[in-house]
């Protein structure tokens, strides 16, 4: 009776006890990269109802974060501009282009324009804006360089891991308070011994423990 | 093998041997199925399903949940950021405003401070300001909230039945108005003491020269204003100053009660003659007659349990005894009463300084008598003020609506308006009034819900909530204040003086215009200026009443009650959760346990254990469940089938029911129907129509207009066993180890520290206060911990003093509403879900052979932070951990829900989320939640933060500030509320601190101390002030 199986057969187990690990890596390894949030949410840019370009407002016209982001230094949420600041100049300029319809249409009715998060974070994390902005965390190290953006695109993870790589050493991240703002800041070449100093005399002294942010 | 030594559970050899504490009937006789239950964390079958459970049910739940789960999750949620199109000026998005406004609550109002999050009402604080809330609050401001987002609340105008327009209401009344002058118009309106609506009443009075005006309350008359009226001759409001009182005597009121008009200021001034510093300072003593136990019997040093029938005559022979002019020959029965005897010696002694007061049960005449014992004993104007508040001279509520009612069912009524009351629901039985209103031709009623009185009126408006319309009125001691609206109506509600107006005048204005008019009038100097000043500080300063002390009429003293030895009568008293039935569609309330019997979502028929024995009527306790009898009570021409409960320290042949029950209000949401493996229909409580509906029975049958507190010669007769109550009162029981501790006066002298030697040393006999604590090596008040933390400055820990706490549930229900607690329906109540994070634990206390009249306590409870937190060595996943300030923490995100940490805590105040409470809320209910407080999901546990969000926003706030946290600075949620201030928060780090000044009480201990959990929240052991000699008299 010929054999079912040929010789060659006898490997397979072996061969199958080695395919599983390594397949077992690889899942690892995939589910490991491919679910984070580096690889999910990094470059989420959702379409906006209005295509505003901050790469134009803030690149080249130089218009400050906070021109529209008002209430960054006081509140935890950096507010979306209500239609009226866009109206401060879309009544003088481009008062007829099309782009801007939905604006003028809130304008006219009252009704919000519906912007999409971008920067989307769980409602279990309790984030303040003001409290990182006031320190010294400038808005380019969270949100990249918005001065290049034609559409605004989620750059960091915002995962908690990423948090604390700040959390853990502020000094690698600091910069001075009146540059918060800057899009582009080089940091001065001593600038970790500085945010050093600061870090000893004005206390900064960012919390690591989960109750910091889970509550 | 290490062996660690055992606390033996049953022997708990500390404590006074005298004082044996129980928390019910099956505690008090060591239930086997009761005992089981200390040993475990869960009530039996905790973990089945809701609706029943099966294997079958399981596997089909996870073949469905495994389909799905493959499903879900690939694509990012899209959240949409709308901005304003105009911002308003002062609205910072994240930033909470804060608003000051008035509670309209039976007739008085109270001073509010409203939090609001981008225009979206979402929490209630008592006015700092307010000379009488002085920043607390009740339950009912604090749950108040809620009504505002009702899903049931009426959402349009009906006309028939039918949908109609404010237009069309409005052009009906133009069309009325033709002929004003021979119209009948009769007005039944709500208790107010709104100057704009008194206005619009004199204004309806000229429109319609025939109008008749009737108030309505549906308990029946204040008789405290009655009792005013016959011992005065003129409207008085008696507002007790318990702060100044020696000695207190209650006939049955229930001043401490959160249903009391003047439940803030009492309770203040009650807790501040209970406060002591030192075993030196003198306390207050009260004395309670009464027929069930309320929170006031709670708290007395000497209580009497009497029939509520009986206590007119007992009020009289205190009254001969003191030799109050003109009362004679009466309350002979109760003359030689050990009771009476003590109260007169006690009373003369006080002089001024003592306080007779009787209860919304007793008549009229017996708060006459009061007021003329006050008056013999000179107290009025030192304990006692009566206030001026030149109203009329008001004929009782009985006779009025007897008239009304006949003239009604006459046909001589034209049009009756129905202003913010429910008559079809709430009025006696033996008035027909859904027959008579068919009589009417006009018929308009003005209410919140679609509720009895809407379906059978010809007009329904919706009613705006306060915080929805402006309006106007005076708080109990007079002060005027205006309401001051925080969002525009959500449906097309309009408010009682709008209404009124309209159908005056015919013609629609706002109710803003309206009552600035009114203001006008009422405000000196600039108005602008003044008006201004007067909406931003929530009050006009100084508009109180003024205070006389005007001659006494004779009073007689004669009881109109007389009642034989076996003869039962039943109680009718407004619902500590629900009141008369205006807080009956909120959930909050439903789930709160009522203070004494902690039953939920139910009204029941309380008796005293002997009266249940005497008509063979039990409440069978099976594997944690109560299955009570259900009893046909008759009375007064009606019968109502209830459940039963029996309470101990209820009088005997007396049985107590609660109104507010048994509503029927109209549901316009579709019925949750889901597929066989969701179980969303079984947990969603608002998914089956209102929240009320359904929920117990409604007892005004038993009423007659002439009795509508007390009916005697009733017949109570079983019908039935087996109905489900829900009750809390055993869950998270601790094996009667001495977690409450008490003494009297003079033992607290003898021994101040009574309360922490009751257990001083762990088992093998060391010092517990030598552990040090795990996290750390040395205690945080010699060492501050993990120096580079920021946090490490503050460490956060609580002291509540049992002395001046009076177990009121105002702090359970702000608890809820500050941290987004869900409800979870009476089913899973009953098998031990509760989520609330502070629970009120309700202890009975007697000594041997003493069951029958036992004393009870109440201790609130949350989790201790434990600095040797139990729980957190026992987490999996770290989590629950400490965080640098001390507190200990739940991280929602990091649960897996493996239960452990519930089944280490000591305390038993770990709350675990069977189901997704919140994904089946209605949309208005989600507008309730605080958004800086996580909403949990299924499968996580969750416990008392200490209000974290609360300290970690004053951590940022100080910080843009750079400055340090000041000594009350953060209040925590139940500690904002609680009108008596027992609980303190603040920084233990801080030796100046009021915290680490209570914590150097010597009245101090801790729950457990001796297991070495070393909790942050530490307990102040009552004193109690009983007369000694009373105590020997009754031994």
């Amino acid at each position: 009776m010929p054999q079912s199986f040929s010789k060659g057969a006898n490997s397979l187990p072996a061969l199958s006890l080695v395919g599983a690990l390594f397949s077992g890596v690889f899942l690892i390894g995939f589910v490991w990269y491919y679910f984070s949030p580096e690889f999910i949410d990094v470059g989420h840019a959702p379409t906006q109802p209005v295509p505003y370009s901050h790469r134009l407002h803030v690149g080249q016209l130089g218009l400050d974060c906070r021109y529209c982001h008002t209430n960054v230094e006081v509140s935890p949420l950096a507010n979306v501009p209500d239609t009226q600041t866009c109206m401060n100049c879309h009544t003088q300029i481009k008062p007829e282009s099309t782009k801007l319809l939905p604006v003028r249409e809130s304008w006219a009715s009252g009704e919000p324009v519906e912007w999409v998060k971008v920067n989307y974070m769980a409602e279990y994390v309790q984030f303040s804006h003001a409290v990182h902005v006031n320190q010294g965390v400038g808005c380019e190290t969270c949100h990249g360089r918005i001065d290049q953006m034609e559409v605004v695109s989620q750059v960091e993870p915002l995962s908690m891991g990423w948090c604390l790589e700040c959390h853990r050493q502020p000094e690698l991240y600091l910069r001075p308070k009146e540059e918060v703002t800057t899009m582009g800041y080089v940091h001065p070449a001593d600038f970790v011994q500085r945010n050093l100093d600061r870090v000893a005399n004005e206390g900064i002294t960012p919390p690591t423990n989960c109750s910091a942010c889970h509550y | 093998m290490i062996e660690l030594p055992v606390i033996d559970a049953a022997s708990p050899a500390v404590g006074d041997p005298k004082q044996h504490f129980w928390r019910s009937l099956q505690d008090l006789r060591q239930d086997p199925h009761f005992k089981r239950l200390g040993h475990e964390e869960f009530m039996p079958g905790a973990s089945d399903a809701p609706g029943g459970s099966s294997r079958r049910h399981f596997l089909q739940l996870m073949g469905a949940s495994m389909a799905l789960a493959g499903l879900t999750g690939c694509r990012r949620p899209v959240e949409l950021t709308l901005p304003y199109s105009r911002k308003p000026e002062e609205i910072i998005p994240g930033i909470p405003l804060f608003y000051a406004t008035a509670m309209p609550f039976r007739g008085v109002l109270s001073g509010l401070l409203v939090q609001s999050f981008e225009g979206r009402p979402t929490k209630v604080e008592g006015n700092p300001d307010h000379p009488v809330s002085q920043g607390a609050s009740g339950l009912f401001e604090q749950a108040s909230v809620l009504n505002l987002y009702d899903p049931d609340r009426s959402k349009h105008v009906l006309h028939d039945g039918n949908e109609a327009s404010w237009g069309d209401f409005v052009a009906f009344c133009q069309g009325f108005l033709a002929q004003a002058a021979t119209r009948k118009v009769a007005v039944l309106c709500e208790q107010t003491s709104s100057p704009t609506l008194n206005a619009l009443r004199g204004r309806l009075a000229q429109v319609y020269p025939q109008l008749r005006w009737v108030t309505y309350a549906a308990e029946g008359d204040d008789p405290s204003r009655m009792g005013m009226q016959e011992a005065f001759g003129m409207a008085l409001r008696p507002s007790y100053r318990f702060e100044s009182a020696e000695v207190i005597v209650s006939l049955d009121a229930d001043f401490l009660s959160p249903v009391d008009r003047n439940f803030v200021a009492n309770t203040r001034g009650y807790a501040a003659s209970r406060r002591m510093t030192s075993p030196q300072d003198d306390i207050s003593r009260l004395y309670v007659v009464e027929s069930t136990y309320t929170v006031t019997g709670g708290t007395a040093d000497n209580r009497l349990r009497l029939r509520s029938s009986q206590i007119p005559a007992f009020a009289a022979a205190l009254a001969v005894r003191l030799g109050v002019e003109g009362v004679q020959g009466v309350g002979a029965e109760f003359i030689d009463h050990p009771y009476v005897q003590a109260m007169e010696r006690d009373l003369l002694r006080a002089g001024s300084n003592g306080v007779v007061l009787a209860g919304e049960t007793q008549p009229a005449s017996v708060h006459a008598l009061c007021m003329a014992i006050n008056k013999r004993l000179s107290s009025i104007g030192n304990t006692v003020f009566l206030y001026e508040t030149n109203e009329e001279v008001k004929p009782a509520q009985a006779e009025q609506l007897q008239q009304l009612v006949f003239d009604m069912s006459n046909g001589s009524v034209d049009a009756l308006l129905m202003i913010g009351v429910n008559p079809v629901y709430d009025m006696p039985g033996e008035i027909d009034f859904a027959g008579a209103l068919q009589r009417v031709p006009t018929t308009i009623h003005l209410g919140t819900h679609q509720d009895e009185t809407a379906a059978a009126s010809g007009w329904h408006i919706p009613l705006t909530h306060y915080l929805e319309a402006w309006g106007d009125g005076r708080a109990y001691d007079g002060t005027l204040s205006v309401i001051q609206p925080l969002i525009a109506p959500l449906h097309d509600g309009k408010s009682e003086i709008e209404l009124l107006h309209t159908f005056a005048t015919g013609l629609d204005v706002s109710g803003y215009d309206l009552v600035r008019e009114q203001w006008r009038t009422v405000l000196q100097g600039d108005f602008e200026m003044a008006w201004k000043k007067v909406i931003h500080d929530g009050f006009l300063p100084n508009s109180g009443f003024a205070a006389v002390d005007p001659a006494l009429r004779p009073v007689s003293g004669a009881s109109p009650y007389t009642i034989g030895g076996d003869e039962i009568e039943v109680v009718f008293r407004l619902d500590n959760k629900v009141l008369a039935g205006s807080f009956s569609n909120n959930a909050w309330c439903q789930e709160l346990p009522d203070p004494a019997t902690k039953v939920v979502w139910d009204n029941v028929a309380l008796m005293s254990p002997a009266t249940a024995d005497r008509l063979g009527l039990e409440v069978p306790y099976d594997k944690g469940m109560h299955y009570a009898d259900v009893v046909e009570i008759a009375a007064a021409g009606g019968a109502v089938q209830l459940p039963i409960w029996i309470l101990p320290g209820h009088a005997d042949n007396s049985v107590t029911v609660t109104l507010g029950y048994g509503r029927q209000i109209v549901s316009h949401r579709p019925e949750r129907i889901t597929n066989f493996f969701d179980t969303d229909d079984k947990t969603d409580i608002y998914g089956k129509g209102a929240v009320a509906t359904g929920v117990g029975v409604n007892v005004t049958s038993l009423r007659t207009p002439g009795a509508m507190r007390i009916a005697t010669g009733a017949t109570v007769r079983k019908v039935s066993s087996g109905y489900l109550v829900a009750t809390t009162q055993d869950h998270g029981y601790m094996e009667g180890r001495p977690f409450y501790r008490m003494a009297t006066v003079d033992t607290y002298r003898e021994d101040p520290g009574f309360a922490a030697d009751a257990i001083k040393t762990l088992p093998g006999g060391e010092p517990w206060t030598d552990y040090p604590a795990l996290w750390q090596e040395r205690h945080p008040t010699t060492e501050p911990a993990l120096k580079d933390n920021p946090y490490h400055a503050y460490q956060w820990g609580m002291v509540i003093d049992l002395n001046t706490c009076t177990g009121c549930n105002a702090c359970v229900v702000a608890c809820q509403s500050e941290n987004n607690i869900q409800v979870v329906g009476k089913d899973q109540v009953s098998r031990g879900r509760e989520l609330s994070w502070l629970r009120m634990d309700r202890y009975f206390v007697s000594e041997a052979g003493q069951e029958a009249n036992p004393k009870m306590v109440m201790q609130p409870v949350m989790c201790m932070h434990c600095e040797n937190a139990p729980c957190e060595s026992v987490c999996p996943v770290a989590a629950t951990v400490h965080s640098p300030d001390g507190t200990n923490q739940m991280i929602y995100n990091r649960c897996i829900g493996t239960r452990y940490c519930a089944n280490n805590c000591p305390y038993k105040v770990r709350r675990f989320n069977f189901y997704n409470w919140s994904k089946t809320l209605p949309l208005e209910v989600h507008m309730v939640q605080n958004p800086n407080v996580t909403v949990r999901s299924r499968g996580v546990m969750e416990k008392c933060s200490f209000c974290i969000q609360r300290v970690r926003q004053a951590n940022i706030r100080t910080s843009l500030e750079n400055r340090a946290i000041q000594d009350g600075e953060v209040k925590t949620a139940c500690q904002q509320a609680c009108p008596a201030g027992a609980i303190v928060f603040g920084n233990i780090n801080d030796p100046n601190s009021h915290v680490s000044k209570a914590r150097q009480d010597n009245r101090r201990y801790e729950m457990l101390a001796e297991l070495s959990t070393k909790p942050r929240t530490s307990y102040l052991g009552r004193v109690m002030n009983p007369n000694p000699e009373l105590e020997a008299a009754t031994a």
